[in-house]
């Protein structure tokens, strides 16, 4: 090394100073000076700002790491730092300065810098354990909260730093991971402290964004964070403390999508094995504790399902895995995802009490994010279908395990969710000999497709509509999707969706002749059905355009269009629906019920051509009215996409079996 | 579908030596479904298969083959 080059302490704080005020102001006021300047017109560009900004940060940086060690250069000797003589010598002004050799390149390099946060981390979790500040002799100490802020903020400062990254975690991954605990104060105290939070954050964004970053190129191209930190992460013997930089880090979709997959896998294999309290293994928050809320806010499994679920690929690598998807599936299809409660006055016995607090919304986040790929031939979607595959099943297992049980609600709403995701695929399944995602033919553009068995599909649909509304609002889309199961059967040379859906139809039906409704719920059921039915035929049908019919990609568009549209409770029923909403007979009768979802369809599938007035359809919206009703008498024998309206009608009254 | 498959009644070439046949003898597997789903709009001896496999449960235990 040639680059040392002779400093001063003192002088060198004072440029590190300078240079962190320089990249302040610059950082303050870049964006205002770009704005005036645009606004009068200034064709001057103002990219090289942006990039002076990041580099008086890099400057002040590296410049704070020099001074750092040519304090500790000047310390070790015995100097003192201003005046690089002997600590206590007398000093008589005219004497030459004197400098410090310092290897200028080296200390300006990330690598070492993260060493030397390494280092103050170790310290900071030392003193934290120790429950007291050491002093060392004879330097100044910032207190133990400026000393987390101050790393928090030199962390945060190399988020895109791949050198200081590789460094920082290969030789600190060990005290990151167990900062969480270190730092947690116990059931007295907040949990954690404000100051950790900030530490908390810094890790977990700098974790996050080590996870997503590879060092070289080509042949030699490998992840920065090297196999032994990734297993020592997934390994970890705290999951808390390794949950807690989830938590605390950036959304999910600022993370490794394979990391996020590996420790949801062995985050819920620790909550199996019973690993994953709130806190520290020996100080851990009592499950019987008086403050369920901090049990659940604090939970490690949740938070890292959480991230899962933002980042979505990394759910679907989770539940779509042929292999241990089922396994994980099982332990998400749940009932189990609550806190064990308080029962007011015991503190010493674990007992079930009354003020249990429910997690399942994070299981439930997780199993929508598995089954929303979109659909395709991509990897992604084959995932997603494997999800659906292993969800059903784990749903029928959890059935037949607990006879008479029903999962909780927010449980129960993803696996609608799954099933509106996947319709068609649950109609194809109907005469399924198999569970399993498979390519739906050997064509280009063919999506994955979820198979499962019937019988795992009835139980998974009984437990997914077990609310009297939520069955009501499941059949008014499947009749409301007439309309795209009438145009996907055009669309389609070789399959009949229409006679699918009669058998997914069913299979509901006999969920609904299973139930135990009262009359009150009944009622709900059918008004649910209607309004949902109204509002999906009346919403229009957006996705159901066909722009190349036949055309590559049409498969899969068919797969889109039936399988939307998740419809929710926003969309209001308009007006003159509104009119119409009268009892089930009358319904059937004035709004001709399968008729209108079966023009709808035979317009969208370009089977139809409207003149530009019709009257009875606007924007993919049927508006019934008499004119509707004159066309159609008008039409019924005439022929489109192979059959008669009327034939349509009757195939697609029989696939509903509304003909009785 | 054995109904069909005893009386040849569907063409080899739209069969292709699927898994599911053992000789002329019907083992369902995913594979059947599969083909089953894209095949179900085309006439066999008249019929859909939707329309056979109707028919065939309408009639329940005393349904025959008709062929």
């Amino acid at each position: 090394m040639d680059d040392f080059v002779g400093v001063n302490p003192a002088n060198l704080e004072e440029l590190t100073k300078r240079l962190h005020r320089l990249h302040e102001v610059l950082s303050r006021n870049g964006p205002l000076i770009r704005q005036t300047m645009q606004q009068w017109g200034s064709e001057v560009g103002f990219a090289p700002l942006t990039r002076l900004t990041e580099a008086a940060m890099d400057d002040a940086r590296d410049m704070r790491a020099r001074t750092a060690r040519a304090r500790d250069l000047a310390n070790q000797k015995g100097w003192d730092p201003a005046t690089l003589r002997p600590q206590g010598e007398w000093v008589l002004t005219g004497l030459p300065p004197r400098y410090l050799d310092l290897d200028w390149a080296a200390t300006g390099q990330s690598g070492t810098q993260a060493v030397q946060d390494v280092q103050a981390l170790n310290d900071v979790l030392d003193a934290a354990s120790d429950g007291s500040e050491k002093a060392r002799p004879g330097v100044a100490q910032p207190s133990q909260s400026a000393r987390l802020t101050q790393l928090a903020q030199r962390i945060t400062e190399h988020l895109g730093d791949k050198d200081y990254l590789a460094t920082f975690w290969a030789e600190g991954g060990a005290a990151a991971l167990r900062a969480a605990s270190t730092l947690y104060e116990g059931t007295g105290g907040s949990l954690p402290s404000a100051d950790s939070v900030n530490l908390l954050q810094a890790l977990g964004a700098s974790l996050a964004a080590a996870s997503r970053m590879r060092t070289g190129t080509g042949k030699d191209s490998g992840p920065v964070l090297s196999a032994q930190t990734r297993a020592a992460i997934t390994k970890n013997s705290d999951p808390w403390s390794t949950g807690m930089l989830f938590k605390y880090g950036p959304d999910g979709k600022s993370w490794d999508h394979r990391l996020l997959a590996e420790v949801t896998r062995s985050m819920l294999d620790a909550r199996a094995a019973g690993k994953t309290q709130v806190g520290p293994a020996d100080r851990a928050l009592p499950v019987h504790s008086g403050d369920q809320q901090a049990l659940a806010d604090f939970d490690p499994v949740v938070a890292v399902l959480d991230r899962a679920a933002e980042n979505g690929v990394a759910a679907r690598h989770v539940l779509g895995d042929q292999a241990s998807g089922l396994k994980y599936a099982k332990m998400l299809v749940s009932d189990d995802w609550r806190t064990l409660g308080y029962d007011g006055y015991s503190t010493d016995t674990p007992r079930r009490g009354p003020l249990q607090v429910d997690m399942s919304a994070h299981p439930a986040g997780f199993i929508k994010a598995a089954v929303s790929a979109e659909r395709g031939a991509t990897e992604d979607a084959k995932e997603s279908a494997w999800s659906v595959v292993n969800i059903v099943q784990a749903t029928a297992e959890f059935a037949k395990l607990h006879p008479g049980e029903v999962l909780p609600h927010p449980i129960r709403q993803s696996l609608i969710h799954t099933a509106d995701r996947y319709l068609p695929d649950l109609a194809a399944s109907v005469n399924s000999y198999g569970n399993e995602a498979r390519l739906l033919s050997d064509q280009p553009d063919a999506p994955w497709l979820a198979y499962v068995k019937p019988s795992v599909l009835k139980p998974f649909l009984k437990q997914a509509l077990h609310d009297p509304k939520d069955l009501g609002s499941f059949q008014g889309e499947l009749e409301a999707r007439i309309s795209a199961s009438v145009a996907a059967t055009i669309q389609s040379p070789t399959e009949d969706y229409l006679a699918q859906m009669s058998g997914l139809n069913g299979l509901v039906a006999q969920v609904e002749k299973d139930s135990t409704f009262g009359d009150a719920q009944r009622r709900d059921q059918q008004a649910q059905r209607l309004k949902t039915f109204l509002s999906v035929v009346s919403g229009g049908y957006g996705a159901l355009s066909f722009s190349n019919a036949f055309g590559k990609g049409t498969i899969s568009q068919i797969f889109v269009a039936m399988a939307q549209p998740p419809i929710n409770d926003s969309i209001s029923t308009d007006s003159a629906v509104e009119a119409l909403k009268i009892g089930e007979d009358d319904f059937r009768e004035t709004l001709l019920h399968v008729k209108i979802p079966v023009i709808q369809g035979l317009v969208a599938a370009g089977a139809i051509k409207l003149s530009p007035d019709t009257s009875w359809y606007k924007n993919g919206a049927i508006i019934p009215n008499v004119d509707l009703t004159n066309w159609y008498n008008a039409h019924e024998r005439a022929v489109y996409g192979g059959r008669t309206l009327q034939e349509w009608v009757r195939d697609a009254e029989h696939s509903m079996e509304v003909q009785r | 579908m054995q109904c069909l498959l005893d009386h040849d009644a569907i063409p080899e070439s739209d069969l292709k030596n699927p898994t599911w046949l053992n000789g002329k003898k019907l083992v369902p597997n995913l594979d059947f479904t599969v083909w089953y789903n894209g095949h179900s709009k085309i006439r066999y001896r008249g019929h859909t298969l939707p329309e056979w496999a109707d028919q065939a449960e309408a009639a329940g235990e005393a349904w025959k083959c008709p062929l």
